[in-house]
Formats: structure tokens, C-alpha cells, sequence
């Protein structure tokens, strides 16, 4: 093969792999777009009161905290608040060295309560279960630390009285009705074992007693960065893959599950960087092989804010992290792909992620720099590195600018026109860096699960400069 | 620089096409969201302004007492959803003399008319806002046009037009949702228990009743636990019936969530040995609930069931018990050899001292 067959046969490679990529992409644009619009037109539906009147399930909120001391509180102060008829507050203590479990006596007046407490998961030892005296309905689990968040949720689901719990993080924002709204799933459907909600970004917004008072976007370009991002992982990457039954992710920031559901696939699993998404496929290979009909759904409404990491580092920790997750989640549900009942997710969704979100930053780096190497030494003509770079930018901001639009018309949290254009120009100036560096992380993280060692809750947590940690979008 | 043969040129020329074709694609939708962002804002504004001219007197209609000759500004069409929105939630909000106001109000709008028009739309928005309108305006003569609507694919739509015709006659109503109760899958529990309750014990009871007299067992599971939400005597005896002739574990268990009568207890005590923890756990509930003195002894043995869901309604159930004071309950726990037993009193007494 000479050198110009080589350079032409990349070409083709190269090429094929984008534009196939984007085509995918767009694909899954066309099949959330329309389930946007039938999600819309129900939710207007359901502001009229008589359609759907409270006949909630009573939710357990699991709360894991690992010294959490600075927001702790805080969290638990906002969660008292929700409007939702019956659910209960499960905060569970990690063996935080810092004052955490102090702070939460002191704060709600706990006091040591003699629970007959159910191991049906196994965990690290219990010290002891307190109640509230002032807040019947919340309780803290105080147990030994056991590695990461996946234990202490564990602890939580075992102590939990109600048939759905939903998992949440300690800095995680949530609105009044998020429960109300990510309950309805299961109430439409009997088959539903999983929800997720719309994760979006607190940077920028106003909170106010535990909740997002006035939303806006940040002045910091990589929360900015963020906010076109998680626009388009929520909006028609989770909207799109959800409508088809093949959802392979449900946040951590905030998911609801049936409690025996996950008690029967063995709860969340404590070898993995990513256990959300992890436990998620793990729940498609179980109830597909069993032949059981189910149903892992999203919503699309904006229930739940986090904050993003506004520096390199934290941004770097967390984007390392996420690509374990990925390659550990993949790697230990292969079977899903090869089961004779894969169905749409195991047949479609799982290879997609194995060969674009997976593989992605590979090809990407590689066909940049392949790119970059044929220019410089003149075997790539000027118009021929032009044409490459132009369609791989412009398909980058195409993909972008269809989340705004979604945006728009959907929840329209940035109302203003010139937010949508703010972050329009981020969705152009995001290709000229951000997302190659983006790319060369999720590499380290690859080589990081190659050579790995077993997540902790030290390494699971950004370093952001808020000091909060972020979930997987 | 390398001579570029004609398969690379058609390479460069695909990527040009396809990188201007995506920019050009985002430019295109940029500009849609500008006329989205426009677009929304003058519908935010139309609804408002209806708000503002139409709240003070629905509010008004509600609060003071109907006067005929009240002079209403002109509703007009293009107003017509908003304002439908806006009166359906009023109607939702209030009962008694106000509902019968609003009412009115909409007659005088001739609001009947237009709704009936809207039950022709093809939006299923504006549908169900019709259809939900001629409920609350009780209208006898729409029956025909709301009645196909119960099969309505879209969920919301079909429970919209169920609670439209029990608002207009429970009655004629009730026959028509029970068997469809049984043929949709999507009608959710707990909705259907309002709507029930709504129509009330005199439309409701008679017609479960044959449907359960008739039913297969799954069937008979899925309309059992509406009796739940009809209080009284009919509701009870046919409770009991199921109980005594019933083996299947679904009919059972809806069963014991709701038996009240003291003549079921000799049958209540069997199956507290019933090889399904479920029942038993329930089984547990209800004799906590109609248990007498004799049943303690059943009670206490269930605190050491393999099942933490058993042990812990077993527990509950004697602490409820009114015989049971705190001091009989610690002599309980203090008597039990196995830890399990003692745990979970432990717990259910901890409970009752911070209730």
C-alpha cells in the first residue's frame, strides 16, 4: 500500500466513521423530537387538575453523604420541603470523617432509634439508625465507610419503607414538584421499573432556601460548555433512546426505581466507577432475559439542577470518570448485546455506545491528528484539510443548535433570546478546543479502566472549585 | 504535497458538501429558534391577558350569587382554550353553589356550543378540554358524542370522558366503565378509585358486584379493590364471600386489605399459616384491625416469621391491639427467645413512642 492509498483510505474512514456518527445522532434528533412533542402535549394535558389527581406512590428518598458537612443541611432542609403526599428521607452516612453526622443531630433532633434493619443487600456494618423527633419521616443510617456511593445506597434500599425509592445527591437541586412529575411513569404504566429526570446545570442560577429561585446561564465558558452539553445528552439523547425502550442511563444525580426490581438484580454494584449506568443495564439484561415486560423511561421536564465543575481539574476528574463508568458498565453487561433477547437496546443502543461514545474519542483524537500530521507535512492539500475540519465542527454545531431548538420548544428555561444565542456561540466555540480536550480525557479514562483500580467516594468526587461533586450525564 | 487521485477529490468534495450542508443546517435552525422564541412569547401574552380579563370574573361568578342579567364581555374564539383552561380548573377547585354559578356562566358564554364543536378537533388538548367542559356542564344531550371517547387510545382522554359521563349520570355511567375496567390494561388503579368514589355506592355497588360474580380470578383481582372506596355493608358481605370461596392468592390478598367483618376471623387465623408470606403478612394487618383477645397468641407467633414484612405487621397489629398497653408488649418482648422477634417490637414500640 503506498502512502497515498494509506492517506485516502483513512479518509474514507475517518469520514464514514463522523458522518455515520452524526447520522445516528440525527436519527435519534428525529425520534426524540417526536417524542417531545406527544410528552408536551400530555404535560399540557396535565395542568388540568382532574386528569391527574393525587394517587402518588410514597416514595423513600435515599440521600448517601460523604462528608458532606457543607451542604448536608441545606439538603435535607430542601427535600423536607417537596410537595409530594407521602415519602420519607433516608439520609445515609458513609462513615464521613468530617462533621456530618453531627451536623444532622444536631440540626433535626436526631435521636438512636432500634431499627430491626433488613440486610437484603449486603453492605458495610451499620452503627446505628436515627430518627427525627421533629420530622417523623426522615431517618439517617450511620454505617462504616464501604468504599463509595453504591454501598451507602445499598445501606439506604435496605432501610427503605416505601415501593420506589429515588437516589439523589447532596448538592443535587431539585424543584418542588420533581417527585410529583417523576412519579407519573409509574402510575401510567405498571410495567415501569426506572425513571429518569432532566439533569440541568445550577451554575449561574439563583438558590434560595434549597431551590432554584431564578435560572440563568453562567459567565464561566466551561459551565457554559456544560449547558450546551447536558441540553443535548437530556434532550434528545436520553428523550430519544427512553422513547424506544433502550435508555442506558439514568442519572445519579436523580433516578426513581421499584425498590424489589433492584433488590432482585442484586442492588447497585460496587465495582464500578459508573453504577448509575451500570445498575440501568443491568436492569435491561435481567428483566429481558427473564422475558418480563418493563419499561426505563425519562423525563424530560427539568426536576433536578446540579453543579458543574467550573475548572479544568474538577472538569477533567469528572469526565476520566464518566469513561470508567462507561467502559466498566459496557464490559460487565456485554451479554445484553449478545442475548438472543437484546431487542432494541441491546441490539442497537448498546453497540451504538460501544462504537461512538466508547470508541468515539479514539477516532476523534485519531482522525485529528491524522488530519493535522497529513497537512503539515503536505500530504493533505489546504482545501482538503478545510473540507475535514469544516464537517467536523459544522455536524458538532448542527447536533448542538437541534438541542436548542428542542430548548425552545419546549421547557424554555432560558426564556431570553439572547441566552439561546449565548449559547449558540458556545455551541461553535465548544469545537475549537473544549471538545478535543474532552476527548483526550474520556482517552485517560480508557487507559485508566485498562489498568484499574476500584473506585473510592475520594476519587468518585470532582474537585470542582464549588467543592460539589457532579453525576454522569 | 501529494497528487490527489479522483476517489480522494469525490472524498474532499463529500466532506464539503456534508460540512456546509450541517452549518447551513444550523443556521437554519438558529433561525428557528428565533421565531419559536417569538412565536412563544406571544402565546405567553394572549393567554395572559385572557387570565387578566377572565379571572376576576370567574372568581366573582363563584363568590357572589348568579345574577342573569350580568353583563359579560365578549368571549371570543380565539380566547376560547385559555379560558376553557381556566374555568375547568376553577371547576375542579370548588364545589356546591359555586360549580352551579360557573355554570351558568358558561351557559350565558354558550360555551356548550363551542365545546361541542371543540369534541371534533383533532388536537388532543383541545378534545380533552371539551370533553371535560360538557361533563362539568352535566349536559344529558352530548352523551352519544362523549360515550366513544371511553375507548379513546389516548389514556388521559378515555379517564377524562369516564369522569365527564359519572358527572352526567352516574348510573347510566358506571355499567359502561366496569367492563372496560377489565379490558384496559393503561386505566391506573387509583384514578379509577376516585372516579368510583365519585359516582358514589348506590351506582357503583351493584354493578362490581356482577362484574365479580362473573369474573375470572384475574378479573376479579383487578375490581376488588375498588370496594375499598365503597364503605357499607353490601361492600363488606361480598368481601367476605370472595374470602370463603376464593383460592386465588391476587383476590385473596385485595381481599384481606379490606375485611372489616368480625364473622371472617376463623378463616383470617388460617391464613396466617398460608404458605404465601404476602398473605400472611396481610392476614397479620387485618387481625390488628378486627383482631379479639384469642388472636394475640397468633399474632406473637407471627413475630417470628422467616419474612421481615410479616414480623413487622405482626408487630404493629399487637401494639394496635387495645388490650396491648406498653407495659404487656415489653413483657412480650422480654418473653421472646428468638432475636428476631424481640428486634422488630423493639422497633415497633420505638416507633409508638415518637408517633
Amino acid at each position: 500500500m503506498t502512502l497515498q492509498d494509506f492517506i485516502i483510505s483513512a479518509q474514507w474512514v475517518f469520514l464514514a466513521y463522523f458522518i455515520s456518527l452524526n447520522l445516528g445522532y440525527l436519527m435519534l434528533n428525529l425520534v426524540a423530537m417526536s417524542a417531545l412533542r406527544r410528552y408536551l402535549a400530555e404535560r399540557s394535558i396535565t395542568s388540568l387538575p382532574a386528569v391527574y389527581s393525587s394517587f402518588e406512590l410514597p416514595i423513600s428518598i435515599l440521600l448517601p453523604a460523604y462528608n458532606e458537612a457543607s451542604v448536608i443541611s441545606q439538603s435535607v432542609r430542601a427535600l423536607l420541603q417537596l410537595e409530594y403526599p407521602e415519602f420519607e428521607i433516608v439520609v445515609i452516612n458513609d462513615g464521613s470523617t468530617d462533621k456530618t453526622m453531627q451536623l444532622l443531630i444536631d440540626e433535626f433532633s436526631l435521636k438512636y432509634f432500634p431499627e430491626a434493619y433488613r440486610a437484603r443487600l449486603p453492605t458495610a456494618p451499620i452503627r446505628g439508625v436515627y430518627r427525627s423527633t421533629v420530622y417523623p419521616n426522615l431517618r439517617v443510617i450511620d454505617k462504616k465507610n464501604g468504599g463509595g456511593k453504591s454501598d451507602a445506597i445499598n445501606a439506604g434500599i435496605n432501610d427503605a419503607r416505601y415501593p420506589l425509592f429515588c437516589v439523589i445527591d447532596a448538592d443535587s437541586i431539585l424543584q418542588r414538584d420533581s417527585l410529583t412529575r417523576v412519579v407519573q411513569p409509574f402510575l401510567e404504566d405498571k410495567t415501569t421499573v426506572a425513571v429518569g429526570g432532566t439533569v440541568r446545570i445550577a451554575n449561574g442560577c439563583t438558590v434560595n432556601d434549597g431551590f432554584i429561585e431564578k435560572v440563568d446561564l453562567p459567565q464561566n465558558a466551561l459551565a457554559l460548555f456544560q449547558i450546551v452539553e447536558y441540553l443535548r445528552a437530556f434532550l434528545f439523547g436520553r428523550l430519544g433512546w427512553a422513547s424506544l425502550n433502550a435508555l442506558m442511563n439514568i442519572s445519579g444525580a436523580f433516578g426513581l426505581f421499584r425498590k424489589e426490581v433492584v433488590i432482585a438484580v442484586g442492588g447497585f454494584n460496587t465495582d464500578t466507577w459508573g453504577e448509575d449506568m451500570e445498575l440501568t443495564l443491568r436492569l435491561h439484561r435481567y428483566l429481558r432475559e427473564k422475558g418480563q415486560p418493563y419499561r426505563i423511561t425519562f423525563v424530560a421536564d427539568p426536576i433536578c439542577w446540579t453543579e458543574a465543575p467550573e475548572d479544568l481539574r474538577g472538569l477533567a476528574n469528572q469526565r476520566i470518570r464518566w469513561q470508567r463508568g462507561l467502559a466498566e458498565s459496557l464490559v460487565m453487561n456485554y451479554k445484553l448485546m449478545t442475548s438472543g433477547r437484546g431487542g432494541v437496546v441491546g441490539w442497537f443502543a448498546f453497540p451504538f455506545h460501544v462504537i461512538f461514545e466508547f470508541l468515539g474519542p479514539v477516532v476523534e483524537i485519531t482522525g485529528l491528528a491524522f488530519i493535522i500530521i497529513a497537512y503539515w507535512f503536505g500530504w493533505l492539500s489546504l482545501e482538503s484539510f478545510a473540507a475535514f475540519m469544516l464537517v467536523a465542527i459544522g455536524m458538532g454545531i448542527l447536533l448542538s443548535t437541534s438541542a436548542l431548538v428542542f430548548e425552545a420548544m419546549s421547557f424554555r428555561v432560558y426564556p431570553r433570546l439572547f441566552q439561546s444565542f449565548r449559547l449558540f456561540l458556545m455551541s461553535i466555540a465548544e469545537n475549537l478546543g473544549y471538545r478535543q480536550l474532552n476527548s483526550i480525557w474520556r482517552i485517560i479514562g480508557m487507559i485508566g479502566w485498562a489498568f484499574g483500580t476500584q473506585p473510592t467516594w475520594g476519587e468518585m468526587r470532582a474537585s470542582s472549585k464549588l467543592g460539589k461533586k457532579a453525576r454522569s450525564v | 504535497m501529494l497528487a490527489l487521485s479522483t476517489n480522494s477529490d469525490f472524498v474532499v468534495q463529500l466532506a464539503w458538501w456534508a460540512g456546509k450542508a450541517a452549518a447551513i443546517g444550523a443556521v437554519l435552525l438558529l433561525i428557528c429558534v428565533f421565531l419559536l422564541h417569538v412565536r412563544q412569547r406571544s402565546v405567553d401574552r394572549h393567554r395572559k391577558n385572557v387570565i387578566v380579563k377572565w379571572r376576576p370574573i370567574l372568581t366573582e361568578t363563584i363568590l357572589r350569587s348568579w345574577d342573569e342579567t350580568i353583563r359579560l364581555p365578549r368571549l371570543h374564539s380565539d380566547d376560547m382554550e385559555a379560558f376553557l383552561h381556566e374555568w375547568n380548573v376553577f371547576h375542579d377547585s370548588i364545589t356546591g353553589e359555586g360549580s352551579i354559578h360557573l355554570n351558568k356562566l358558561a351557559r350565558k358564554l354558550k360555551i356548550d356550543r363551542a365545546a361541542r364543536r371543540m369534541l371534533r378537533d383533532k388536537r388532543v388538548y383541545t378534545k380533552l378540554l371539551a370533553v371535560a367542559t360538557l361533563g362539568h356542564l352535566k349536559d344529558q344531550t352530548c352523551w352519544e358524542l362523549l360515550e366513544p371517547e371511553l375507548d379513546a387510545d389516548n389514556l388521559p382522554l378515555s379517564l377524562v370522558a369516564a369522569r365527564a359521563l359519572v358527572q352526567i349520570d352516574a348510573t347510566r355511567a358506571v355499567p359502561l366503565i366496569i367492563p372496560r375496567i377489565l379490558e384496559r390494561d393503561d386505566w391506573p388503579p387509583g384514578r379509577l378509585g376516585s372516579l368510583l368514589q365519585e359516582a358514589g355506592p348506590g351506582a357503583v355497588v351493584d354493578s362490581l358486584r356482577s362484574a365479580i360474580s362473573s369474573g375470572t380470578p384475574e378479573g376479579i383481582g383487578k375490581l376488588v379493590i375498588f370496594l375499598d372506596a365503597m364503605p357499607g355493608p353490601e361492600a363488606d358481605e361480598i368481601i367476605s364471600q370472595l374470602l370463603r370461596d376464593s383460592d386465588d392468592g391476587r383476590v385473596i390478598a385485595s381481599c384481606l386489605n379490606m375485611v372489616k367483618n368480625p364473622a371472617d376471623l376463623p378463616l383470617l387465623r388460617q391464613l396466617t399459616c398460608h404458605h404465601f408470606w404476602h398473605i400472611r403478612m396481610l392476614s397479620a394487618k387485618a387481625l390488628g384491625r378486627i383482631g379479639k383477645k384469642e388472636d394475640t397468641d397468633q399474632l406473637i407467633r407471627l413475630l417470628t416469621d422467616s419474612q421481615w414484612w410479616v414480623r413487622y405487621r405482626a408487630a404493629q397489629a399487637l401494639a394496635r391491639l387495645p388490650w396491648i398497653s406498653q407495659q404487656i408488649l415489653e413483657r412480650i418482648q422480654s418473653e421472646q427467645t428468638d432475636g428476631f422477634a424481640a428486634d422488630i417490637l423493639e422497633q415497633v414500640m420505638a416507633e409508638g413512642e415518637y408517633a
